[in-house]
């Protein structure tokens, strides 16, 4: 099949930001870290919400959805969700 | 080459049955191998795995792990084949794999030879494993799978890719240039996740599912301490001719344009290795603390350190990679690529500029959006931190593979996500191999004559030839041959396993 899109082809490549520095100095604190071990989260933050995540209006007929079908005792679901380890 | 090469996905399910935490998980795992291929009328006791030709201990730098080293689970070779349910293991009429491993159902697609067919079997294997859990359902409680990557209590189960990769290409390069790729690409191809840290131990909300399991940059191992870049060097083919890169580190997508950018975005940097393209260093001080430090910020404006001192955002080293593909593609293939490709860097075009302009604006095309934008409207309707468990039970039911309540298959039947296979096309794939590989051979033999099948494996093809009293191994070792070009009249036309057998040998398909 054809992707309607095929006939785009490819953009053309955008100047690089690389020379720039993005991040103001405050942020860095987090990469400060050992790179070893599983990560227990123990230093990470808690992150935020991207800015722009409000709701938007129409999505609340999905939420309607999810109400009607979301596990209702929670708690013990999570709890009964146990894997074992795979690869 | 292109975003074009052999490829496949390996996926691991997440299984349990509904009330009974304790419920024996391989014997579940037996149990919806079995469902699926007495559905579907395929007998598990034929149809076996060769393991002849399988090395899970082979490492691809260029030695082998001891036996007496390797973990338990690292022996995927040495398993009884018996009646035993836990080792069930069938080879299905797509090509594709359906087995128990270790704990978990896994659908390990047939290979394909672009990532748009990639999607399509991948779709075929989330409906292989809801047609296991109708049938299972016919006996409560019954039997559910999610198609996701963590139980958030500390343990993980994978989704590969496999990538064929010329051998010529010292592996030394895949790690230089893949390392930085698999620290970012997460941000356009994360399956999201509810919890920070492998046991959810903080509350949050995190772009992938897998990050905070890695703990190493290279090694051989799949089910601890596991590595960036997995070394396992089983090429499943000719070994002087390939290699099969084996990439551990991907979630589960349910998106579409996610998954096809997943596999199209690491096959076009691997043509850049392998065709010596890229001659910049772009490795990272640190890749196992960045990884994770990209996953903890949905913001996306967490920066990575390069070891030259460069500090770059995920999404400006991924705009990077994309445009040295594109220069990659201009210079190589005159900037007219192949449909697959083109389809490919459109997406990814697509899905950096949503990023950059607003993270939560890629919510049609990526699943960590997707899933937040729909957390987010959750939360605010009901008030919640993220540390309410009706969060995290939002975030395992978001994979529950059942139509009516897996909560990414509501958002989908609303339009809300960009679809790029109709179910009819992954319910065909089901049981239709691809016509492009070998697949098309180990498929097509088995639903034309599954009695004689005594054994498959992605490398050969066991025949039973009735009068014989020794089996006929048919090796497979290109799989670009074996295709419906090579072998599908003489499968078609065979009347039986005799005549099949004859055409083989007869066009230079089969030994003598």
């Amino acid at each position: 099949m054809t992707p309607p899109y095929a006939a785009t082809g490819l953009r053309a490549p955008r100047p690089s930001t690389f020379e720039e520095d993005p991040m103001p100095s405050q942020e860095r604190s987090r990469h400060d870290r050992r790179d070893d071990g599983p990560d227990d989260g123990a230093d990470a933050p808690v992150p935020a919400a991207p800015q722009g995540a409000a709701v938007d209006s129409d999505i609340d007929g999905i939420l309607d959805e999810i109400d009607g079908v979301l596990e209702s005792n929670a708690e013990e679901f999570v709890r009964g969700f146990v894997q074992k380890g795979g690869q | 080459m292109t975003v074009r090469r052999v490829m496949g996905i390996e996926t691991e399910y997440g299984v349990s049955m509904p009330g009974v935490p304790t419920a024996n998980p391989m014997v579940l795992s037996g149990q919806v191998v079995t469902a699926y291929a007495r559905s579907r009328g395929i007998r598990s006791t034929r149809a076996t795995w060769d393991y002849a030709t399988e090395a899970p201990l082979r490492d691809a730098r260029g030695f082998d792990m001891g036996r007496d080293l390797a973990h338990p689970s690292q022996l995927t070779d040495e398993w009884v084949l018996d009646e035993d349910p836990t080792m069930a293991n069938v080879v299905l009429t797509n090509g594709a794999r359906l087995y128990v491993d270790h704990a978990h159902p896994e659908y390990s697609s047939p290979e394909v030879t672009n990532p748009r067919d990639a999607v399509v079997w991948d779709r075929a294997g989330e409906l292989v494993m809801r047609e296991a859990v109708g049938v299972l359902a016919g006996s409560p409680p019954g039997v559910n799978l999610y198609k996701n990557n963590t139980d958030g209590k500390g343990s993980s189960y994978g989704t590969h890719e496999n990538y064929l990769m010329s051998r010529a290409t010292p592996f030394a390069d895949i790690v230089a240039h893949l390392t930085p790729f698999f620290v970012v690409r997460q941000v356009m191809c994360g399956a999201g996740r509810v919890g920070v840290g492998v046991d959810s131990r903080l509350p949050g909300y995190q772009v992938s599912s897998r990050s905070d399991f890695f703990e190493t940059t290279v090694g051989l191992e799949t089910t601890l301490k596991r590595p960036i870049i997995n070394t396992r060097d089983e090429p499943h083919a000719v070994p002087e001719k390939y290699r099969r890169l084996h990439v551990i580190i991907g979630d589960a997508n349910q998106c579409d344009v996610a998954n096809l950018l997943k596999l199209g975005t690491t096959s076009l940097v691997l043509a850049m290795i392998e065709d010596g393209f890229i001659t910049e260093d772009l490795s990272l001080t640190a890749p196992v603390a960045s990884l994770r430090a990209v996953s903890h910020d949905p913001t996306l404006t967490t920066a990575v350190e390069l070891a030259d001192g460069r500090r770059l955002m995920a999404l400006e080293l991924l705009e990077h990679y994309r445009d040295l593909a594109a220069a990659y593609l201009d210079e190589r293939h005159g900037g007219t690529p192949d449909e697959d490709t083109a389809e490919v860097m459109h997406w990814w075009g697509v899905v950096l500029d949503h990023l950059r302009a607003d993270p939560m604006s890629a919510a049609r095309e990526v699943d960590w959006v997707a899933k937040l934008a729909l957390l987010e409207g959750y939360r605010e309707r009901h008030g919640l931190d993220w540390g309410d468990s009706r969060l995290r039970a939002f975030d395992i039911q978001w994979s529950d593979v059942r139509a009516e309540k897996g909560l990414f298959h509501t958002l989908a039947a609303a339009g809300r996500v960009e679809s790029l296979v109709g179910e009819a096309q992954a319910a065909d794939a089901m049981a239709t191999p691809p016509e492009d590989t070998r697949a098309w051979f180990r498929g097509r033999c088995l639903a034309r004559f599954p009695e004689a099948v005594a054994a498959a494996s992605w490398d050969s093809l066991i025949l039973e030839v009735p009068g014989q009293t020794a089996l006929r191994r048919i090796p497979m070792l290109e799989p670009l041959r074996g295709t419906r070009e090579h072998v599908g009249d003489i499968i078609d036309s065979a009347a039986d396993v005799n005549a099949l057998l004859d055409g083989l040998v007869a066009t230079g398909e089969a030994p003598d």
